[in-house]
């Protein structure tokens, strides 16, 4: 087990810092260890993101943060040293650069490797609601009535309009389009390669959900398939649309189902407190990845409450009840554990 | 309210004035100071919102911080347009902002606090503003020489200014009013749409005559316009003019009897929120970038975007009309809310725009 002591890290902000923990474990997800931490985060962490080089995080004080996963403690770098902290920060990555959001709001964007000359001010909304989302140079956000784009060096003017008469709770993206849902339909768009002010193509609709469906709260996309949850239950359509037929590939009988993600051919999702996954396309075995310990940060806007790359998967461990901190949301986790795939 | 000492009468004499007119000055009041800079009537040491002109004066709503305890206090004022450092008048000074709009008619000032509509001499009222009418300010209330135009959301009344006594009924909404706006002899509502989608109804934009002596008529039933900035409407006799007021926004154009299914608009522009119509010429306020106001007009119908009269206005309403002049308030200085400093602003008196530009 390694264990990488994010106080070093992170404690900007703090006059005493008891230490948070990253647990960089490679122990086999066949047996999911985890570890208590030694110390308490005061902060706490309430969202992880991780890219082929680096991990990600956003702190209970809305800092939004991340290392080089091969050498966490010794390359620490901090995006938003000088904005107020606020409760309701919303991240995204891609592209190699980093988004947030901060008071007014306005979103801003960093390159991941290097936040030193500041942040760039990418626009002002207060029209934004729901998460942001990034693709490429752009990043993606809902107003209020479109969903608006700009590209990581900043509108200054007006942003794009990426599709009028939307609202996205999720999106994600293949190379040509992009997909999202309003929790009720699934939609897709293609992704315009340079500015155009209204999108001239309407969306299409991927998903029409038949009358006692229940709300998606997340999605997915891998192998020329959509996969949501909703519920209980995670569902699967092709990309290319199937109007109200989808496939049900896993049902529980009480747990809520979050966070889908796709990593290759597997599918991670939390259900309860664990991160469980399953091999696609039949989903027939899923396992268990963690112990049931996930933190359960959902109160926030949007919360990313585990990552995975190639390797491992990246996970926000829940506090023991009577570890809440005064300073950071209860809820919130503790530590940042990996567990291998 | 604002402890005015020093309290001295001056005869107001003007070549335009009827008469001359009993005027209470706050003669040790530092927040506006003059200028020789041409085309500068004054300096104010405040931030000014919104900005309003008559024959003889100036007038407008602006804010600063009390240095003191750091409350931002909400201020309502006039001067003359002439000698305007050495006429100041403070009509209100709270520490809680009701909101910009306010009225003059009548030698009274109008304006909206805790108490409704209140109402003060343009002379001044030593800080004692007389209570009008019991006003609902939800949504916030709009002027025309003889009523505030206010609604609790599910309707629209109206109550005299010159006349206290009930408010009257001018019209019910079936769904919630959000925004009023008085052009011509119409009151024009923005009220959320019956048929709301999840998370991405838009609004319609109705118009109902000011003594609600006909049905509310729909003038477009989708319109964009959003909660999170003001909304300017303007009319003549042939089209409605208002503004999709989002950070990708527009400038529309519609016939008075009601929109088509599509209608003419210029932009984008971002944010656009405030609209003034002097006869064949609309004045419209954009942000260049956020909090950076922009002031700019077209030659209407068409409206070709055209170059800007003013840049860095201090807020969007700070700009004003005359026969003759365009009036604005503007800023060097950052306005955006992540700022502490004071702000200065300087009350410009500009030529208006030439007839011909576009």
């Amino acid at each position: 087990m390694r264990r990488v002591d994010l106080c070093a890290v992170a404690c900007f902000c703090l006059t005493a810092c008891s230490g948070r923990i990253v647990d960089l474990d490679h122990t086999p997800s066949t047996t999911a260890v985890w570890h208590a931490p030694a110390e308490v985060s005061q902060q706490g962490f309430t969202s992880v993101w991780v890219d082929q080089r680096r991990l990600y995080w956003l702190t209970g004080l809305s800092s939004i943060q991340s290392c080089l996963k091969a050498d966490c403690v010794h390359t620490p770098l901090i995006y938003s040293p000088n904005h107020e902290p606020v409760t309701d920060v919303i991240a995204a990555i891609a592209g190699n650069h980093v988004y947030w959001t901060s008071m007014g709001p306005t979103i801003f964007s960093c390159t991941t490797d290097d936040c030193q000359a500041g942040p760039v001010p990418i626009t002002q909304d207060p029209g934004l609601s729901g998460p942001l989302f990034a693709n490429g140079d752009y990043v993606y956000w809902s107003s209020d009535f479109d969903i608006y784009r700009c590209r990581a060096s900043g509108c200054a003017g007006p942003p794009e309009v990426f599709v009028t008469s939307a609202f996205a709770k999720a999106m994600v993206f293949d190379e040509t389009r992009a997909y999202w849902t309003d929790t009720v339909r699934i939609m897709r768009a293609p992704l315009y390669p340079e500015a155009a002010q209204i999108a001239v193509e309407p969306p299409t609709t991927v998903f029409e959900p038949s009358s006692g469906d229940t709300a998606i709260s997340s999605l997915a996309l891998g192998g020329g398939n959509l996969y949501w949850s909703a519920h209980g239950q995670i569902f699967r359509c092709p990309a290319a649309g199937c109007g109200a037929f989808r496939t049900t590939i896993l049902s529980t009988k009480n747990e809520l189902i979050t966070n889908i993600k796709l990593e290759r051919s597997t599918l991670y999702w939390v259900e309860g407190e664990q991160i469980r996954s399953c091999a696609l396309p039949y989903c027939s075995q899923p396992i268990v990845i963690t112990p049931p310990k996930v933190a359960s940060v959902e109160y926030l806007r949007e919360s990313a409450r585990f990552a995975v790359d190639a390797d491992d998967v990246y996970w926000l461990e829940a506090r023991a009840s009577a570890d809440a901190s005064p300073i950071s949301p209860a809820l919130a986790g503790q530590a940042i554990r990996r567990s291998a795939r | 309210m604002v402890k005015i000492r020093n309290i001295a009468l001056l005869l107001a004499l003007s070549s335009g004035a009827p008469a001359c007119s009993a005027i209470a000055v706050d003669l040790d009041a530092t927040a506006v100071t003059t200028s020789s800079e041409p085309g500068v009537l004054a300096v104010a040491h405040e931030r000014i919102e919104k900005l309003a002109v008559d024959d003889q004066r100036l007038y407008w709503t602006g804010s600063h911080l009390r240095p003191f305890d750091g409350v931002n206090v909400w201020f309502l004022r006039s001067c003359r347009k002439e000698n305007c450092a050495s006429t100041l008048v403070t009509y209100a000074a709270e520490p809680t902002n009701y909101g910009s709009n306010f009225s003059v008619s009548g030698g009274q000032i109008y304006w909206y606090d805790q108490r409704g509509l209140v109402s003060c001499a343009v002379a001044g009222c030593n800080g004692a503003a007389r209570p009008v009418a019991p006003v609902f300010n939800f949504v916030e209330p709009a002027f025309d020489d003889d009523h505030v135009y206010f609604s609790d959301f599910d309707a629209l009344y109206r109550a005299s200014l010159s006349q206290p006594g009930p408010r009257e009924l001018v019209a019910s909404s079936p769904t919630a009013i959000r925004r009023i706006a008085v052009v011509g002899a119409y009151v024009y509502l923005v009220s959320e749409n019956g048929a709301l989608s999840a998370m991405i109804g838009k609004p319609q934009l109705l118009r109902v005559r000011k003594d609600g002596s006909a049905a509310v008529e729909t003038i477009a039933r989708q319109v964009n316009v959003s909660l999170h900035y003001a909304f300017g409407v303007a009319a003549d006799e042939s089209s409605i003019y208002w503004t999709d007021n989002l950070i990708f926004g527009w400038i529309n154009r519609c016939p008075l009897a009601g929109c088509p299914s599509s209608w003419d608009a210029t932009g984008p522009f971002r944010a656009p929120q405030n609209l003034l119509l002097d006869d064949e010429r609309l004045y419209y306020q954009y942000e260049d970038a956020p909090y950076e106001y922009v002031l700019s007009s077209c030659s209407v119908p068409t409206c070709l975007a055209s170059a800007p009269v003013q840049e860095r206005l201090d807020a969007p309403k700070a700009f004003a009309l005359d026969d003759r002049y365009v009036y604005v308030a503007t800023t060097e200085q950052d306005v955006s809310p992540a700022t502490h400093e004071e702000t200065v602003a300087r009350i410009r008196r500009l030529p208006k725009p030439d007839p011909e530009q576009q």
